[in-house]
């Protein structure tokens, strides 16, 4: 679990650091796209593996998925404007809150980690692909 | 505390429909549509959540009347500029009501969702988490009036 939280640690900050150099090329459709898929899957991923390592601690672990998806949203949405911050933060929030009530739920189903895995990595390669041909 | 939360996040809310409403004629569609999706789910959320902490015995009668509030709310924020938007702050409602009620049922009965609840100190505890989510809603309110003034 733990090295799958690295993994998308560095997924994202690679995703980050690629919006970046590509960011004036994006018009504000995409890059609302962007900051909406990388706060909400960071969200859901980070809310389910946290609360599968430390169970005991939804209230904290609630609170500490809300504020990193919500800063991830506001990292990707301040490379554009503040509109796209602010949804990028609200998305973030939103998924953030919910998801370590559906990790709580999967405790101890590792098919559905894998599962939601596989997703944000399609997601992040549509992303890839859409900013590829931006 | 949490009536105190609540009257707060009651006050907040009314104060930016009014200078958000003293404004309506300098918006843009664009942000319209963000003031639409952003006001209307938070306040939702925040309203159920802090609503289902406070009253949770007849469930459903708490959900519709949050749900009633939340959405004559959104119907505000999401008319200033066109009545499209009406339809995206709606549906953000609806999630946020079912989102709040969600996240206060488990607090209330954490084996909802086969969990133990750890509340030792202040702050991870039902009233730090509604503490915290005020926060976070009176941050977003604040963040949608700057996004206006730039």
């Amino acid at each position: 679990m733990k090295v799958l939280l690295l993994c998308n640690g560095l997924l994202f900050l690679g995703l980050y650091v690629y919006v970046f150099r590509v960011r004036y090329l994006l018009g504000f459709q995409l890059a609302m796209n962007v900051t909406t898929v990388a706060s909400g899957s960071v969200g859901l991923l980070y809310g389910v593996l946290l609360i599968s390592l430390y169970p005991f601690q939804f209230i904290g672990i609630t609170i500490a998925t809300a504020l990193i998806s919500m800063g991830v949203g506001a990292a990707f949405g301040a490379l554009f404007d503040y509109q796209t911050l602010l949804k990028g933060m609200v998305q973030g929030f939103m998924i953030g809150v919910m998801a370590p009530m559906l990790g709580a739920l999967a405790t101890g189903m590792d098919l559905f980690i894998w599962f939601l895995q596989v997703v944000v990595l399609i997601l992040m390669g549509l992303v890839f692909f859409k900013l590829k041909r931006a | 505390m949490i009536i105190a939360f609540l009257i707060w996040h009651i006050v907040i809310m009314l104060v930016l429909y009014i200078i958000l409403n003293k404004k309506k004629s300098l918006f843009d569609d664009r942000f319209a549509n963000t003031v639409a999706i952003v006001a209307s789910f938070t306040f939702s959320f925040q309203l159920t959540l802090l609503l289902v902490l406070l009253y949770s015995r007849p469930f459903v009668v708490v959900l519709m009347g949050s749900w009633l509030v939340a959405t004559i709310v959104a119907y505000g924020f999401g008319s200033f500029v066109r009545s499209d938007h009406i339809i995206h702050s709606q549906f953000l409602t609806l999630q946020g009501v079912i989102s709040g009620a969600m996240l206060g049922a488990v607090l209330k009965n954490p084996a909802l969702c086969q969990l133990p609840l750890s509340s030792n100190t202040w702050f991870i505890s039902i009233d730090g988490l509604a503490g915290f989510m005020a926060l976070t809603v009176t941050l977003f309110y604040l963040l949608l009036l700057y996004a206006f003034s730039v």
